[in-house]
C-alpha cells in the first residue's frame, strides 16, 4: 500500500537539514528528482530572491486551464549560534518553536566552516538540587558543547551559524518513521511524490498544477507571503497536525494511521474542502477532520490572502511530538495524503475550480 | 583501543539487565584469565596470578548503567517506566531509546510546545513520560516489550572534539574497558577482576563480589562527574575532562584508605602521569559497599572525568583512559613489590 519510493523520498529528505533561512540543501534534493521527470518540467524548475522553489507541470489538454498549487515547507526548527566562550562552548537561540523540554543532551551538527558534532550540555543530576531539576532553564543556560577549545572553535564556528538536529530517519515498528525535521518533510514528500506521479499524467490532467516548496514557514509563514505571480486559481497547502499521544485532549488531535485531516475553519475554502472529501470518498480512502477557529498555523494563513485571494485548503498529516527530535508519522497516513493530491487535480473539473475564486452576480431588476 | 570501548559503549546494560556487556567481556577476555566465574546475581569474576606472592587484590569495574525498567503498558501500547538509577527526568523528552528483550527502538515523547501552558516552566516526572515503539495497541506492544523488562539510551559511540569519545553508558563501560586493558596486558600480580552489576542501583554487585573474593585491598575504576562546562571555573566543576586520572580523597558513600590514596599520588608524582582531587564530596560508587564488606578493606577509586554522566551522550578523553591504564598498573606492581602501605 505504501509505495516504496515514497518512504525512500522522504527519508532522504528527512536526512538533509535545513533550518528555517537554510532551505538550500532540501530545495537542490528537490530539484534533482524533478530534473528526472524530463526536460520539460526541469525547464519550469526555479526559486525566487528567498529560496521558494516552483516547478510547473502543465496539462496536455486543449484550452486554457485553471492551475492547482501543492505547497509544502521545506525548513525546520533549529538553533543558531549566539556567542562562542572562551571554553569553547557555544551559547545558542532557537530557530522557530523549539521546545526547550527536549533540549537537554540533544546530539547537534554545528553548520560552521565545516560540519561539527556537538552536544547541548547539561549538569551531572550528583551535583544539582532537587528544586532545580523541576525547573526548565531559561534559553539563556543551554549551551553546546564541541569538545574543542575555545581558539578551535573561533577558527570554525561564527555567531549567526546555523544547528541543526544530529538524529537521522529509523523506522518503529508497525510503519512508523521517526525523525527530526518530519514536520514538514512529510508534507515536501507528500507534494514531490505527487508531482512525480501527475508528471507522468499530463495528457490526463484537467489542470495545470504547480508545486510550491516554501521557506521560512516557522519563523511566521514568511516565504508562502511572497507567493509569485501569476496567482493559481487554488492552493492545496499540506502540513502536519497534532497526532494523538497520551496526556493530550483527543479534541486537539488526529489519530494515527486513519488518512490526513482536511482542515476546516475560516482560513479554508469551503467548497473545496468539499471538493476534497469527496474524492477521497470516491476512492475509499480515509480522511479525518481537523478544525482551527482562525489561522491554521501554516501557510495557508498567507496563501489564503495573497494577490487577488485564492481558494485554499490544508491537508494535514498527522505527526506525533511535534517540534522535537523524535516526530514521528504513520507511512500510511504520508501515503495517503500524497494519493489525495494526485486524485485531487487528476479530477478536479475546471468549472468548478474557476468559480470557487467567486462569480459575477447579475444585476437585481426591479 | 577504539573497538572495545565502542562495544562495550552500544552494548545493552541496564542495572539488572547486564547480560550483553558481560557476554562481550568473556567474549575478550576467556584466553587471558587463569579463571572465571559469574555470581548469584551476574557479576564476573576474573582472577590472575592469584600463585603468586602478595596482596591479594580485587579490581571492581560495573557493568551497568543508568536506564529505564517498564512498569505498565497502556491501552494504546505506550510503555511507562521508571527510571533505573539516577537520571535528570529533563534530559528524557525526545530521546531514542532501545528497550526489551528484542531490543526494540523506540522514542521518549514530549508534548508540543504549541498545547502547552506557555508559561509553565516545571519539568515532568518520568512518571508522566512514555515510550512510543510505534504499537497501536497494549496487545501489539506486549509482543515487542514485556512489563519489567528494561530500557536505555540508543546512542552511537563515536569520536568527537579534540581527543574525545562520545557515547552512552561510558560510565562504566570505560573503567570495564581499562580492566579488560589490564587482564588482557597481564597484571602480573594476585588479582581479581570483577565485573559488577547494578552499580547505580545502590553498589549492590560490588558487595557480594567482595565478599566472595576476599581481598586484602580494592581499586575501583569509575568514570565521575566532569562539570567543567559550561563554566570552568566555577567551584562545583568537580573534574576537569584531560587532565588525568582522578583521585578521590571522600565521596558520599566512603572515605578512601589514606595511606592507599598517599600511594596513588606517589606513584603517579614519580611515574610523571598527571592527576587530579575528585573536588567534590558527591556521588558514589562500587567502594562504598566493598570497603565494609569482610569487616572492612582498604579501598581507594581512581576514575575517568566523564563529561555528561548518566545521559545518551557523554564525554571522556582519551588520554584520560590511557593515564589511567598506566597509573593502576602501576599502582598494582608496586604493591605486590612493596606490600600495603602501613
Amino acid at each position: 500500500m505504501v509505495d516504496p519510493n515514497l518512504v525512500d523520498l522522504l527519508t532522504q529528505l528527512a536526512r538533509v537539514p535545513a533550518v528555517s533561512g537554510r532551505e538550500e540543501g532540501v530545495a537542490s534534493m528537490i530539484a534533482v528528482h524533478l530534473r528526472a521527470c524530463g526536460e520539460e518540467i526541469h525547464q519550469t524548475i526555479r526559486t525566487d530572491a528567498l529560496g521558494n522553489l516552483y516547478a510547473t507541470i502543465t496539462s496536455e489538454r486543449s484550452g486554457p486551464r485553471p492551475t492547482f498549487l501543492l505547497s509544502a515547507h521545506m525548513d525546520t526548527i533549529g538553533l543558531v549560534v549566539r556567542q562562542i566562550e572562551e571554553s569553547g562552548i557555544i551559547r545558542v537561540l532557537p530557530v522557530g518553536g523549539v521546545n526547550r523540554r527536549t533540549l537537554m543532551a540533544q546530539e547537534v551538527w554545528i553548520h560552521g566552516r565545516e560540519r561539527l558534532f556537538g552536544v547541548v550540555g547539561t549538569t551531572p543530576p550528583h551535583l544539582t538540587t532537587p528544586a532545580e531539576r523541576k525547573q526548565i532553564p531559561p534559553w539563556e543556560a543551554f549551551f553546546v558543547d564541541t569538545g574543542m577549545s575555545g581558539n578551535d572553535v573561533a577558527q570554525q564556528v561564527r555567531p549567526g551559524d546555523w544547528i541543526s538536529f544530529a538524529a537521522l530517519p529509523t523506522s518503529l515498528s508497525e510503519g512508523r518513521l521517526t525523525s527530526p525535521g518530519l514536520d514538514n518533510r512529510a508534507g515536501v514528500a507528500s507534494v514531490l511524490w505527487s508531482g512525480l506521479q501527475l508528471a507522468k499524467s499530463r495528457r490526463a490532467l484537467p489542470v495545470n498544477v504547480i508545486l510550491h516548496f516554501t521557506v521560512q514557514e516557522e519563523l511566521g509563514t514568511r516565504g508562502a507571503s511572497a507567493l509569485a505571480e501569476p496567482a493559481p486559481d487554488a492552493a492545496i497547502v499540506v502540513d502536519v497536525g497534532f497526532g494523538e499521544m497520551p496526556d493530550v485532549p483527543g479534541r486537539d488531535t488526529i489519530q494515527m494511521g486513519r488518512g490526513p485531516a482536511l482542515t476546516a475553519g475560516p482560513n479554508i475554502h469551503k467548497e473545496m474542502r468539499r471538493f476534497l472529501a469527496g474524492v477521497a470518498e470516491r476512492h475509499e480512502a480515509p480522511v479525518q477532520d481537523e478544525v482551527m477557529a482562525g489561522s491554521s498555523g501554516t501557510d495557508a494563513w498567507e496563501i489564503q490572502i495573497a494577490h487577488q485571494g485564492i481558494p485554499t485548503s490544508v491537508v494535514s498529516i498527522p505527526l506525533r511530538y511535534m517540534h522535537s527530535t523524535v516526530e514521528t508519522v504513520d507511512l500510511e497516513d504520508v501515503q495517503l495524503a500524497a494519493n489525495l493530491l494526485v486524485a485531487a487535480c487528476l479530477e478536479a473539473n475546471p468549472d468548478d475550480v474557476r468559480r470557487w475564486s467567486g462569480e459575477s452576480v447579475a444585476r437585481a431588476i426591479k | 583501543m577504539n573497538l572495545l570501548l565502542e562495544r562495550l559503549s552500544n552494548a545493552f546494560g541496564p542495572s539488572g539487565s547486564e547480560e550483553a556487556v558481560r557476554a562481550i567481556l568473556i567474549e575478550e577476555l576467556a584466553s587471558s584469565w587463569d579463571q572465571a566465574r559469574t555470581d548469584s546475581m551476574g557479576n564476573l569474576i576474573v582472577s590472575q596470578g592469584l600463585d603468586r606472592s602478595g596482596p591479594r587484590g580485587l579490581i571492581a569495574a560495573h557493568m551497568d548503567e543508568v536506564g529505564f525498567i517498564v512498569d505498565s503498558i497502556d491501552e494504546n501500547g505506550f510503555l511507562r517506566f521508571k527510571t533505573l538509577g539516577g537520571i535528570d527526568a529533563r534530559i528524557l523528552p525526545s530521546k531514542r531509546v532501545v528497550v526489551g528483550l528484542h531490543n526494540t527502538l523506540g522514542v521518549i515523547g514530549a508534548t508540543p510546545n504549541h498545547l502547552l501552558d506557555k508559561e509553565d516552566e516545571r519539568a515532568q516526572s518520568s512518571d508522566d513520560l512514555y515510550i512510543d515503539i510505534g504499537a497501536r495497541s497494549r496487545s501489539q506492544a506486549l509482543e515487542l516489550v514485556g512489563i519489567g523488562e528494561a530500557g536505555t539510551f540508543h546512542t552511537e559511540f563515536g569520536s568527537v572534539g579534540t581527543g574525545l569519545v562520545k557515547g552512552k553508558a561510558l560510565d562504566d563501560r570505560a573503567g570495564c574497558f581499562i580492566a579488560a586493558q589490564l587482564v588482557k596486558a597481564g597484571v602480573g600480580v594476585p588479582v581479581d577482576v570483577a565485573f559488577t552489576v547494578q552499580e547505580e542501583v545502590g553498589l549492590r554487585g560490588a558487595a557480594i563480589a567482595a565478599s566472595q573474593t576476599r581481598p586484602d585491598f580494592a581499586v575501583v575504576l569509575e568514570a565521575t562527574t566532569c562539570a567543567d562546562r559550561p563554566d570552568p571555573d566555577a567551584a562545583g566543576h568537580s573534574t576537569y575532562l584531560g587532565a588525568g586520572p582522578v583521585i578521590t580523597f571522600q565521596d558520599a558513600t566512603s572515605v578512601p584508605t589514606r595511606t592507599l590514596v598517599d600511594l596513588l599520588v606517589e606513584t603517579a608524582r614519580e611515574r610523571q602521569i598527571p592527576f587530579q582531587w575528585k573536588e567534590t564530596t558527591l556521588g558514589g560508587n562500587d567502594a562504598g559497599s566493598i570497603h565494609l564488606a569482610n569487616g572492612g578493606i582498604p579501598t581507594v577509586s581512581v576514575s575517568l572525568p566523564c563529561r555528561y554522566i548518566h545521559t545518551p551522550c557523554s564525554f571522556l578523553a582519551r588520554s584520560d583512559i590511557e593515564h589511567t591504564i598506566e597509573l593502576v598498573q602501576a599502582f598494582l606492581t608496586r604493591i605486590s613489590m612493596e606490600g600495603l602501605p602501613r
